[in-house]
């Protein structure tokens, strides 16, 4: 659902243009919100500058300036803050607002949203806004990222998700002919590309299949956060069972490839045989020891490449890995909400 | 004298709960290398000294079985534990690694003391030995989820600022602070604990102006509403919610939130 339908009265949504500039100038990238959403974003942790001077400007044309004001809302939810800053207006349509961030007071994503506000209390009328700060239109969101994210082990929140037409191999609209290798997988929801890993996760790519039935395209494509409804809880199990079924097949794959390395002559030592794994491969081990019982954590690798080393303790690991991955994304306590739904 | 503050190389989750059995059963000496410098420091020293009597005072009165009891001095706690960090930056206050050590190393037992349940600390009691405290929760392996909660938290929102033992008790004061009032709001913060609860898991509440206002509203209209404050809290928390579906809440003065507060 559009998301003016959320308004009782008309917005002027589509008019409000935000753009941005930065100071020392970084380059802009579209990166992903929690919501797997793509948005235009500014990677900041990996620069050493300690603050970034951000210069915001606003164009809207047609409004009555009498009863709205332009403001820019900066809203970082990890950082625990807020706030909302009134932007100057440099000619008959345009806006500017110029903050500088310090690294040190942000973290993790901060999202930035030039917003038209309703500057006081007006006589209430249906149809349109009236109460002192209604939001009579919003552009686009931008994203700086203060700090990486932080994947947590074995949840599949790591993993960079792309929509791709696996029966076209079409993405991002254009037809992509390094994907064609989907189109054998043209019925399914979901691929893994062991290939072509994400450069910033190290993780393999999966792509989701815009062919899909409607009934899955929709609980999937659904950006509602909460998990209070009975298509979210469903949207919640289907996230679930496809982030388990990936979870498994790159713990097993990963696990394979170390017993393979280990057995080798040439790798005497298990020092040598992580070093022979694929990147990915070290990334998802590094991040599977919640999954994987047994392994001491204090000396993880070398006990890891161990146990994979010999039949008995591999085959251990293996058995418990489907129960360990159940527990780890709470598969079953996700199921139970969808089943206490009413009308589901 | 300044306390050196740490954090956990590596953040505990639900997911990883296995490695916390290791730390469980250690010496403190041998946490320590799990551990590393945040670059700040702090006097822990009366909050220390506020922290252990509590845990004395549990322990004789035998708290252990009245849970309102044990919530009672959270207020003052709170401010106790703002005085001792307000310095610190907010990447750091935002840090759960941070926080976890402050939960499981630093004031392990009184987290155990405030949040543990009865049959453990019951245990505890008479067998409060330096190390065994964590050992006994780990035998209790299915350790209630309630209680991890408080004891790793998590970086939502609603971990660090309602759910983890100590963070929760320095989000509060940080919120409810205010050069003009002091700490008297954050004193009454969670009396009824229903207020913490229903105000600082919202995301509204990060316009730090609300949830003073909010506060300082139920402050001064208490004595007309119901003993229980619980349903007008959690009604006019909900109201303020559906009226910012369409309200920019950043936008609104002293005033205007105030008009939106509705506690009948």
């Amino acid at each position: 659902m559009s998301k003016n339908f959320e308004y009782p009265y008309p917005t002027h949504t589509h008019k409000l243009n935000l753009s941005v500039k930065s100071e020392p100038v970084i380059e802009s990238g579209t990166i992903q919100d929690d919501d797997q959403l793509p948005l235009v974003g500014y990677d900041l942790y990996d620069n050493k500058a300690e603050s970034f001077k951000f210069n915001f400007l606003v164009n809207c044309p047609s409004i009555d300036k009498s009863l709205y004001e332009m403001v820019i809302n900066i809203n970082g939810t990890q950082s625990f803050a807020r706030l909302n800053l009134s932007c100057e207006k440099i000619n008959n349509d345009d806006y500017h607002f110029a903050y500088e961030f310090s690294k040190k007071d942000w973290v993790g994503d901060v999202k930035i949203q030039a917003l038209l506000v309703l500057k006081d209390y007006r006589t209430p009328s249906i149809g349109i806004a009236f109460k002192k700060g209604q939001k009579y239109g919003y552009s686009k969101e931008i994203v700086l990222r203060f700090t990486e994210r932080k994947e947590t082990s074995g949840s599949g929140k790591n993993l960079k998700i792309s929509w791709v037409d696996f029966k076209t191999s079409m993405c991002d609209g254009r037809v992509d002919s390094k994907l064609k290798w989907l189109k054998k997988h043209k019925n399914d929801l979901y691929a893994i590309d062991y290939d072509n890993e994400d450069p910033k996760s190290k993780f393999p790519l999966v792509y989701l299949n815009e062919n899909m039935d409607r009934a899955h395209k929709e609980l999937l494509k659904n950006r509602r956060r909460d998990n209070k409804t009975a298509q979210t809880k469903k949207r919640a199990v289907l996230f679930n069972k496809i982030a388990s079924e990936v979870t498994m097949s790159l713990v097993m794959e990963a696990l394979t490839s170390l017993r393979k390395h280990m057995s080798s002559d040439d790798n005497d030592t298990s020092e040598k045989a992580w070093a022979d794994l694929e990147s990915w491969e070290m990334n998802v081990l590094e991040q599977s020891s919640s999954l994987l019982e047994d392994i001491s954590q204090t000396n993880y690798k070398d006990e890891l490449c161990k146990a994979v080393d010999q039949d008995r303790s591999y085959k251990k690991l293996v058995k418990n890995l489907p129960n360990k991955l159940q527990q780890t994304l709470q598969s079953s306590a996700t199921l139970k909400k969808v089943l206490q739904t009413r009308n589901n | 004298m300044n306390t050196t503050l740490y954090r956990f190389k590596k953040v505990f989750e639900k997911g990883n709960i296995n490695e916390l059995k290791d730390y469980y059963v250690k010496d403190n000496n041998d946490i320590q290398e799990h551990l590393e410098s945040t670059g700040e420091e702090a006097d822990l020293n009366e909050l220390e000294t506020i922290l252990d009597d509590y845990v004395k005072e549990s322990i004789k009165n035998k708290w252990y079985n009245n849970v309102q009891e044990r919530g009672k001095k959270d207020g003052q706690h709170s401010v106790a534990v703002h005085k001792a960090l307000k310095h610190i930056p907010r990447q750091l206050a935002c840090d759960t690694s941070f926080w976890q050590w402050l939960s499981l190393v630093k004031f392990r037992r009184y987290t155990i003391f405030r949040w543990c349940d009865i049959k453990n600390q019951i245990k505890l009691t008479s067998k409060a030995d330096s190390h065994r405290d964590l050992e006994l929760i780990e035998q209790d392996s299915n350790i209630p989820s309630s209680f991890l909660n408080r004891l790793i938290g998590g970086s939502s929102m609603k971990h660090t600022t309602s759910l983890h033992s100590i963070s929760r008790l320095f989000w509060s004061s940080e919120y409810l602070y205010s050069e003009t009032d002091g700490y008297s709001l954050a004193e009454d913060a969670y009396s009824p604990q229903d207020l913490a609860q229903a105000l600082l898991q919202r995301r509204y509440t990060q316009h730090y102006i609300i949830a003073r206002t909010f506060a300082t509203k139920l402050k001064r209209e208490k004595n007309s509403l119901p003993k229980d404050l619980k349903k007008p809290i959690q009604s006019a928390a909900r109201k303020l919610s559906l009226a910012f579906a369409t309200i920019n809440s950043d936008y609104l003065d002293k005033k205007d939130i105030e008009d939106l507060i509705n506690f009948n």
